[in-house]
């Protein structure tokens, strides 16, 4: 069999046959909501967060000091055993500059791209990265490797949430 | 381990398109009519059904698996749904796989459907639901995050460009120009890349497939049905996968290990050795042009950051040593998630038959492999194939 | 694996509230289009059949589910179905009660092999029989927009 000896199927439309209604549609917007159990790790993880501080936990079999927390160790597959306070500062292990928005729309004239970066978090096992965002940095100076430092929310603002951090900026010096 | 041989004896497919009118399971129904006629046989010689298809929030249908059954065949058959990301094409297959290698069946109609386009304004917006909801989803990602992250700890572990990198894509898209599906088949250069409109930095429009509508479909049979349905069946010697942990941001982002796992259980099924010399044809998943590379090197297809080096040197394209991606790719052909794995498995099918007209590439491959990626980023699944 | 941690204090667990936040436009397809066209333009009910399998389907569709075949024609039926099951509705789909409750019935459709689910007009609970034979009722034309809710419910020949 050869793929050119047959007529394919799928039939291709513009966006402009929807929105002229040359085809026919319907439309839905699922209006669910959810509330997360935020369970004992993740719940003790976001209450340090609104006290200004980060909390790992660790697995007294491999050892690692791993951040978000969890109560079970994926590794060695059995309960983790401590918590453990870790720094509130990290090292870049990569980033990116980012001009589309989460729902593919692009930023604005004007507006900063988003600074997504994976970040190394002091005190947890070397590799424990966490997603957030840089900020106080032009893009270009943004380096894998690169210190950096929490910047918090006000503690009256803070609401448990991972964006009581509002970002990670470079350390000076 | 005792079982059956397993071998592909048909295929069907339709085009790669950006918005179908056809609902998933009207493309489900043409690819898998066509992969019948294909090989000449009806629903009534089919007695299994395996069906890929990735996240139900791209068409906000729950239970996508029960909804496109009746285009896949799935009326009064024993029928079952695979979903691993973008693995899924790659996966549905392996499935199928063992319900005719455990001899429970001697024949399976496998396919994959999806219709990305019902998700508005752009299915990038059902991705944010793969971040953790309550760690991660604040910060309101886009999928294009996890790629950009990765994608530039690869260059800088292995001191990549991305003018290198960009190649991948020109390579792809140039090949696509060949596949009578294909959605983005262009003659670009390196500059072209360069100079799409950057989303996120080191991501540029140009280095990522597109969002497609499309289904693709097989016929998988037992040995002593394949040698009475086709002189040239085309064996599935070996078939893995494999998981990474669901911390993405924890694992080496440099390295696909999951994929490399995942090879290895294949190589081992199928005997391989040396995966360098015995892997003649490939088709790693390309949903970014780094990922080819990237899967080159998990696949142990090249070394460490060497997989770069055979691109320039010209190892991949279709004339060359070790093509890649000969069909194009999710970077040409388009990316309807599951169905472009099954479109990968079917390249090599026609590949290691001599049937890929303009795309075959020369020397009469014996043996080669497909292989998608998905989930959390974090699995592989890799079949691999001889004639 | 048990409980590492025990909660002694349940108003201490916390929760983190989201949503989904995607809409969906969907094409109606080959077989729904010619289907919902001919409900909206000439008030008639369009189904396909499969002359291998002799199974006539009700929408059409375009292709037949026992065998894969592609069906390009249509047949019209009358429209007209005898009930073969029902239900009462009390509750909307927050639970708040009705003003009125509505009769959703599954309804055997003349000349074809298919049931539609739509609901009873015209027709007191208590009189709902199974095989009683219902017709549709359509919205006026000017009003049709090729959806569902152009046929406003089945009422009693």
């Amino acid at each position: 069999m050869e793929l050119e000896k047959f007529e394919l199927g799928a039939t291709p439309l513009k966006d402009s046959a929807i929105k002229e209604g040359k085809v026919l549609t319907v439309a839905k917007k699922p209006n669910l909501k959810y509330a997360w159990d935020n369970g004992p790790a993740i719940g003790r993880y976001l209450a340090e967060l609104k006290e200004g501080r980060i909390i790992a936990r660790k697995c007294n079999k491999c050892r690692r000091i791993m951040i978000p927390p969890r109560m079970f160790c994926e590794l060695c597959w059995r309960p983790t055993d401590e918590w453990v306070y870790v720094e509130d500062t990290g090292t870049v292990n990569t980033f990116s500059i980012c001009y589309v928005n989460w729902d593919a729309s692009r930023i604005k004239k004007g507006e900063k791209p988003h600074l997504p970066a994976v970040i190394e978090i002091d005190g947890a096992s070397p590799g424990m990265g966490i997603l957030h965002v840089l900020g106080e940095v032009e893009p270009e100076k943004i380096k894998i490797g690169m210190k950096v430092r929490a910047v918090w929310k006000k503690p009256e603002e803070r609401e448990g949430s991972i964006t009581d951090i509002l970002y990670f900026k470079p350390v000076r010096g | 381990m005792a079982y059956q041989r397993v071998a592909i004896v048909g295929a069907g497919i339709t085009k790669f398109v950006r918005r179908a009118q056809e609902t998933g399971k009207e493309l489900a129904a043409q690819a898998s009519k066509m992969a019948l006629e294909s090989c000449g046989m009806t629903m009534d010689d089919i007695e299994s059904v395996s069906l890929g298809t990735a996240p139900d929030a791209f068409d906000g249908v729950h239970m996508k698996g029960e909804y496109l059954s009746d285009g896949s065949g799935g009326w009064r058959k024993p029928y079952m749904r695979q979903f691993v990301g973008g693995g899924t094409g790659v996966f549905a297959p392996i499935h199928g796989w063992y319900h005719v290698a455990s001899g429970m069946f001697d024949t399976c109609l496998v396919v994959c459907s999806e219709k990305m386009s019902s998700c508005h304004p752009h299915p990038q917006g059902a991705f944010k639901t793969i971040f953790d909801h309550t760690t991660e989803q604040p910060l309101n990602p886009t999928l294009i995050w996890i790629f950009a992250l990765e994608m530039n700890r690869f260059m800088q572990t292995y001191g990549i460009t991305k003018e290198e990198i960009a190649l991948v894509s020109v390579k792809n898209k140039k090949n696509a120009m060949d596949h009578p599906a294909a959605q983005l088949p262009m003659e670009i250069t390196v500059e072209d890349v360069m100079n799409s409109e950057t989303l996120a930095w080191p991501v540029n429009r140009l280095d990522i497939s597109p969002a497609s509508d499309g289904a693709a479909a097989i016929v998988l049979a037992s040995e002593h049905v394949a040698k009475r349905i086709t002189d040239k069946p085309v064996w599935i010697d070996g078939v893995g996968w494999n998981l990474d942990t669901a911390y993405w941001a924890t694992r080496d982002l440099y390295y696909p290990r999951y994929v490399e796992k995942a090879a290895r259980m294949a190589y081992d099924m199928a005997g391989i050795k040396e995966p360098k010399r015995e892997i003649e044809i490939a088709e790693p998943y390309d949903p970014f042009d780094y990922k080819e590379l990237h899967h080159m090197e998990g696949l142990l297809l090249a070394d460490r950051g060497e997989a770069v080096q055979m691109l320039l040197d010209g190892k991949t394209q279709r004339d060359g040593d070790r093509p890649m991606c000969p069909s194009g790719g999710a970077l040409g052909v388009g990316n309807p998630i599951s169905a472009t794995g099954l479109m990968k498995i079917i390249e090599i099918f026609l590949q290691l038959r001599g049937e890929a007209g303009k795309r075959q590439v020369p020397g009469n491959p014996r043996c080669g492999l497909a292989q998608a990626w998905g989930d959390l980023m974090q699995v592989g699944t890799v079949v691999v194939m001889r004639r | 694996m048990g409980l590492t941690e025990k909660i002694n204090r349940t108003d201490h667990l916390s929760y983190f509230e989201g949503q989904i936040p995607v809409e969906y436009v969907y094409t109606y397809g080959l077989g729904l289009e010619k289907f919902f066209r001919a409900i909206k333009d000439k008030g008639q009910f369009l189904a396909s059949r499969c002359k291998a399998c002799g199974v006539t389907y009700l929408p059409a569709r375009s292709f037949c589910e026992r065998c894969l075949g592609g069906i390009e024609d249509t047949v019209e039926v009358p429209g007209t179905g005898s009930v073969y099951s029902w239900t009462v509705v009390h509750l909307n789909m927050d639970e708040t009660p009705k003003e009125e409750p509505a009769i959703l019935a599954l309804i055997d459709m003349d000349g074809t092999d298919c049931r539609f689910m739509h609901y009873l007009t015209g027709v007191k609970a208590e009189d709902v029989k199974a095989g009683l034979k219902v017709k549709p009722v359509l919205k006026a034309k000017k009003d049709r927009v090729g959806h569902i809710e152009d046929i406003l419910g089945f009422q009693p020949v």
